[in-house]
């Protein structure tokens, strides 16, 4: 081979790389749609420490017992002084100003200086911060205490499947929770989809999976490339009526130029 | 770009900014994408790989060296990325080759010289199966984006001097290889 020759073919696979990118939209679609929930999750760090403490403090105070908390964690803190009235008044004290709450016994000198000895269910703040968490998410060392402290594990969380787990339904995602579970759920079968085809390389499972995906999200901007996949798998299982059919509408431009010059070469190998 | 503006684009890249990352695909994926088709030889899977940068990027950013540009270290990104597309495009490539006779992209209506320069372009793509990834990569940086050895150096994380070294072993191979195909 010539020099010549060579710096032709090199010419060519250069010009190759600058060909317009009919498809370059589509792409900043899927990996915008493909961080969202990521983004999400990030949100969800700074939110919910904010959410737990503003529930917290409004359950302490509705129910009159933010003073008393203040001043023991105060207390513990060093910054007031020992009181002596609140060990004398508060067993009978509180008793009295709220009957209907048995809760209210433990109340203020546990709350601050030895937190692991309350009981979540005894205290209403450290509850209600459970159950804001219970809802979304453990992502901050704040809830994971609160839930380490409950005298029982929550059996409740997040047994929901990834389909049933819309991001409407949990309005802060969870951290710990399987990602898949917090998606959307057609994007978390375009995904097993993806995984079965690429990763794994099983046409026949592939098959099956991209036509869930196809099911669940038809229109979705993901599908065209899925219907793409599909006929590839279709190929690879040598389906070929079947592959044909999938490839025809690529490579006569129903898509437009995406995939069709692959569509029109397979389609001639299959003939 | 000037130097603050990508340092602010990177900053909020690292913060988790989504608006961010699709500035910097849009700043950015035209170079991204030309590095990969050159590199794995297929449309397909070089936009599989555009799409990989992209998604990693987020994450992918906290060991952004800001004495690098973007662009720099999205061609990082991807050079990182790219051996399993490399191997998927190599594959499809051997599987079009058995499938039919003519793997050639020729279309009726292509000009001449146009078919030349694809199949050209084609048989230097399988040409660059052959060789490892890590010459394969020297060869498309530095020959075909021509880009200078310290850059590459850099974007590959390896001596200027392996660069070059792996550039010598590349070329002979790949003339080696094409010399045969063409013959």
């Amino acid at each position: 081979m010539s020099g010549d020759d060579f710096e032709r073919a090199i010419a060519a696979l250069r010009e190759q790389g600058d060909n317009p990118a009919p498809q370059a939209r589509l792409t900043k679609e899927r990996v915008l749609r493909e961080l969202r929930p990521r983004a999400r999750r990030r949100r969800a760090v700074w939110f919910i420490p904010l959410a737990a403490l503003l529930a917290g403090s409004t359950v302490l105070a509705a129910t009159g017992r933010l003073p008393d908390v203040y001043h023991a964690a105060a207390r513990a803190l060093g910054i007031e002084a020992p009181a002596p009235s609140p060990p004398a008044a508060h067993p009978a004290a509180s008793k009295a100003s709220t009957p209907a709450k048995p809760a209210a016994t433990e109340a203020p000198p546990q709350v601050a200086p030895a937190p692991t000895e309350a009981p979540a269910q005894e205290m209403p703040s450290p509850n209600a911060t459970a159950t804001a968490a219970d809802s979304a998410p453990p992502s901050s060392s704040a809830t994971a205490t609160t839930r380490r402290r409950g005298s029982k594990p929550e059996p409740k969380e997040a047994p929901s499947p990834p389909a049933a787990a819309s991001v409407e339904s949990s309005p802060e995602p969870s951290m710990s929770a399987t990602a898949s579970a917090e998606e959307d759920p057609a994007l978390a079968l375009y995904r097993h989809a993806r995984q079965l085809h690429f990763a794994e390389q099983k046409p026949e499972a592939a098959l099956a999976a991209w036509n869930a995906y196809l099911a669940a999200d038809p229109h979705g901007p993901l599908a065209v490339d899925a219907r793409y996949e599909r006929a590839l798998c279709l190929v690879r299982l040598g389906r070929k009526p079947e592959a044909r059919a999938a490839l025809e509408p690529f490579a006569t431009g129903k898509y437009g130029s995406y995939r069709q010059d692959e569509a029109r070469a397979l389609l001639d190998a299959l003939k | 770009m000037d130097a603050p503006s990508r340092d602010t684009l990177g900053a909020r890249i690292a913060e988790g900014e989504l608006s961010a990352v699709a500035e910097a695909y849009e700043l950015h994926n035209a170079a991204v994408r030309g590095f990969a088709r050159r590199l794995v030889g297929d449309e397909a899977i070089a936009e599989d790989l555009v799409h990989e940068v992209f998604v990693t990027l987020p994450s992918a950013i906290r060991s952004f060296r800001h004495d690098a540009s973007l662009r720099t270290f999205l061609i990082s990104i991807a050079v990182n990325h790219a051996r399993h597309h490399i191997r998927a495009a190599g594959r499809r490539r051997a599987a079009m080759s058995r499938l039919s006779e003519h793997p050639g992209p020729a279309a009726p209506s292509t000009p001449e010289e146009d078919v030349i320069r694809k199949r050209l372009a084609l048989s230097l793509s399988r040409a660059l199966d052959g060789l490892p990834d890590d010459q394969r990569v020297a060869f498309v940086l530095c020959e075909v984006e021509e880009r200078s050895s310290n850059e590459v150096a850099q974007i590959v994380g390896a001596p200027e001097a392996t660069v070059r070294t792996r550039l010598y072993h590349a070329r002979r191979k790949l003339r080696e290889t094409l010399a045969k195909e063409l013959a």
